[in-house]
């Protein structure tokens, strides 16, 4: 075949341009880290890569909530052992009002008031906060549970639903004791609920019936046991909870890693093509030049 | 009878014409050497017939035949009609790869996945910001988040639909354009084909005007798939598909459906309609307009796709925040998206205006702001298969995918259709291109054939000196 200058030349663009091509995309994966910088790079990879992007969001997104959620939880958790100390505290003081021997009015009423003084403790802790909700409130977190859990008034709506968090795909694990479970159900083997028991303990002490007085200990007795199972109950809630965190951060790890192994660069072999092809790129313009300038006529007197 | 004295000198004579002759051709060629479309041209050397041309005439005075010298014959032009035609058609079909692939790619930079930016992220920052709500479903910023995302989610899509249809109106308009410039080139074939008939009656070879042809011929295979074929009296018919662009009475504007008018100037076919242009242009599968209207299609189809997820995410998400209720109150909430048509027919969408931070449904009952239900039904939204059997996660990355897999096709087809061309280029130019070093030597070549004859007339005068030297 008859090779003319031009054919020369353009064969070397052709074959330079081509060069350049493979080194644009090899230089593009090394300042970018990163295999996938188009989707016609891997079409495949890229739409995996998109998944993975939106599960590295959405995992975030849970262990956000999941934090919130042990939060809540431990602060409710602290509440409960300050109610417990609490209904512990008025236990002694209907327990001394029941065996005790001085009957004078003035014991009574000291031993009433003490008494009232705990309940309004108990009402604080049922009122405690986090930020601006009532954590005892169930979904009614902007009603003090205080204002019903002694039956005095109407349940607020949604002051015994749970409060949920969403910690995984269609996971979700209850946070919260309500106050209206703790106060306002009635325990197994009590005739009144705990809320009313505190409300006449109260009432029983200052008129210093002892055959009440041995009604509302009984009943004080499986409220506080209500309360206990109710609090081992947000015990192994917790326990859950630190269960799907662990579970989510090592989830997070592993889809981290996965999403590297799809979308980075692969250095040490990018690095290598790259010099490959810087060699091939020289070895050409050396040629090319060496070639190109050269004819006959060059030659010619 | 005898022959002429001179007869030698008018040999030389012949001899010098010839080879200034020969040294004019190759001069054109070297001035051509890099002019597209110029194919080498050689000149033919012929002897002149001999003399006396009948044995019998003077055969007593003149014992044989003489030579009279030699002349150029004709100026052949170096071309191989196969490798032309077939050269032209692998141009036509990587001009098409090429400049689809080129407008893939930047239907992938505005599409812009993967990577953190989108519309991808934009939608699970969305599902985030409920996340987060409904983990504190009271929480007023947490609400107003919701609504920003929202928003971030209309702008993100209605800058990739904005920047789609830009696409689509230049490529419309760059598309008629193409067309317009066949339109151009064929008349121009029809008037040079009139002067090559023209000259080709008087037996001479129109080498420049085939040039010119020729490169015509070039650039409509580079803007669509034409076939021509070559008469007899030198003229040329092209044919695009099934419609004649010029015949022997001249040339005819494409598309040639009825109604259409054509620009006056540019000749470029009054088309603004994407509809009206996929409709009338028809039957190009090659060379840049084919690429364009592959590209429209891309365009076209990326839009449709996008109006169609858009449509369905809107009502999906307007539905459950319907389903739900507000911070307090019993009142049905708002929806949260507007869908809106604009001038394009391509779904926008936007938040409805009226849209407070209270309004964001995150509870499943009246006046329960703990509730946190309708945010987590929303939240599942995400990883349901409510967009055409796959999540809404899933629609874009198959769209993107989808995009991916054609450009990455192309890209392979375009790289194979590159090398093809490369190679039929060098075909051709292997028969018809200028080769420096072949017209140097030639150059050296008939300069000695010059010097020798010139060598000679100067001996024939010296023989006539001689001659006249006698006469005292």
């Amino acid at each position: 075949m008859r090779i003319t200058q031009n054919m020369l030349t353009q064969q070397f663009l052709y074959n330079i341009t081509a060069d350049n091509s493979r080194m644009s995309s090899l230089e593009n994966q090394l300042s970018t880290g990163k295999t996938l910088n188009q989707p016609s790079d891997n079409p495949l990879a890229v739409s995996e890569d998109m998944s993975i992007n939106s599960t590295v969001t959405q995992t975030t997104g849970f262990q956000n909530t999941i934090s919130q959620g042990q939060t809540w939880m431990s602060n409710t958790s602290a509440a409960m052992s300050n109610l417990n100390t609490a209904l512990q505290q008025i236990q002694q003081l209907v327990l001394t009002g029941v065996n005790g021997t001085n009957t004078d009015a003035a014991a009574q009423s000291a031993l009433a008031a003490s008494a009232k003084q705990f309940v309004g403790d108990i009402s604080q802790i049922m009122d405690s906060k986090e930020g601006t909700r009532y954590l005892f409130g169930g979904t009614a977190i902007s009603t003090p549970p205080s204002s019903y859990m002694f039956g005095t008034s109407t349940l607020a709506a949604g002051a015994s639903s749970n409060v949920s968090m969403l910690v995984a795909p269609g996971i979700e694990i209850p946070v919260n004791l309500s106050a209206s479970s703790l106060m306002l159900n009635t325990a197994v083997g009590a005739t009144a609920n705990l809320g009313a028991t505190l409300t006449s303990i109260v009432n029983d002490l200052a008129a210093g019936s002892q055959s009440s007085l041995n009604i509302d200990l009984s009943n004080l007795s499986a409220g506080m046991t209500q309360v206990t199972n109710l609090e081992s109950d947000l015990g192994s809630r917790q326990i859950r909870m630190t269960a799907v965190s662990n579970q989510m951060s090592q989830y997070a790890t592993l889809v981290t890693n996965e999403k590297g192994t799809i979308e980075d660069a692969n250095m040490a072999s990018v690095i290598t093509k790259f010099n490959t092809d810087q060699n091939v790129y020289q070895a050409a313009l050396k040629l090319g030049s060496q070639i190109l300038q050269q004819t006959l006529v060059s030659y010619l007197p | 009878m005898n022959i002429s004295t001179f007869y030698g000198l008018n040999v030389g004579m012949t001899a010098l014409d010839a080879a200034q002759q020969v040294e004019n051709v190759i001069s054109n060629n070297i001035a051509n050497a890099n002019t597209p479309g110029y194919a080498q041209e050689t000149a033919n050397l012929s002897e002149y017939n001999a003399y006396p041309t009948s044995p019998a005439q003077d055969a007593l005075a003149i014992h044989g035949q003489f030579g009279q010298g030699v002349q150029v014959a004709s100026v052949q032009r170096d071309t191989n009609a196969f490798l032309s035609q077939q050269d032209r058609s692998n141009q036509g079909v990587a001009q098409m790869y090429s400049t689809h692939s080129q407008n893939l790619s930047m239907i992938e930079g505005i599409l812009n996945e993967p990577s953190s930016q989108s519309m991808q992220n934009a939608i699970d920052q969305f599902f985030n910001s409920w996340q987060t709500l409904s983990s504190n479903p009271s929480n007023y910023s947490a609400r107003q988040s919701v609504i920003s995302q929202a928003q971030t989610i209309g702008q993100t899509f209605q800058t990739i639909s904005t920047e789609l249809e830009n696409l689509q109106n230049n490529l419309v308009g760059v598309t008629t354009n193409s067309v317009g410039q066949l339109n151009t080139d064929a008349k121009q074939v029809a008037s040079l084909n009139a002067e090559i008939v023209n000259v080709q009656k008087t037996g001479q070879s129109p080498n420049t005007l085939l040039d010119k042809r020729a490169t015509v011929l070039d650039d409509m295979s580079k803007l669509a798939n034409i076939s021509y074929t070559e008469q007899g009296n030198g003229a040329v018919y092209v044919n695009l598909a099934s419609s004649t662009l010029v015949d022997s009475s001249g040339s005819y504007l494409y598309p040639p459906s009825s109604g259409l008018t054509f620009n006056s100037q540019t000749n470029a076919p009054n088309i603004t309609a994407l509809s009206t242009l996929q409709t009338d242009i028809t039957g190009i599968t090659a060379g840049s307009i084919a690429g364009n209207l592959a590209s429209l299609t891309d365009t076209s189809g990326t839009l449709k796709t996008l109006n169609q997820f858009l449509g369905q995410f809107a009502a999906g998400i307007n539905t459950q925040q319907q389903a739900g209720y507000e911070l307090s109150g019993t009142a049905t909430p708002p929806p949260m998206f507007t869908v809106v048509t604009d001038a394009s027919g391509n779904t926008n969408l936007t938040v409805n205006s009226t849209l407070t931070p209270s309004q964001v449904a995150a509870s499943d009952a009246p006046n329960q702001p703990g509730n946190n239900n309708n945010a987590v039904a929303i939240i599942g939204l995400q990883n349901q298969p409510v967009y055409n059997g796959g999540t809404y996660d899933q629609g874009l990355s198959g769209l993107v995918s989808g995009i991916g897999v054609e450009a990455a096709s192309v890209i392979a087809s375009d790289s194979t259709a590159k090398a093809l061309a490369q190679q039929s280029s060098n075909m051709r130019q292997s028969i018809s291109g200028v080769d420096i070093n072949e017209q140097a030597a030639q150059m050296v070549q008939f300069q000695n054939s010059y010097t020798a004859a010139a060598k000679f007339v100067s001996v024939f005068e010296q023989m006539m000196q001689s001659l006249l030297n006698i006469v005292p």
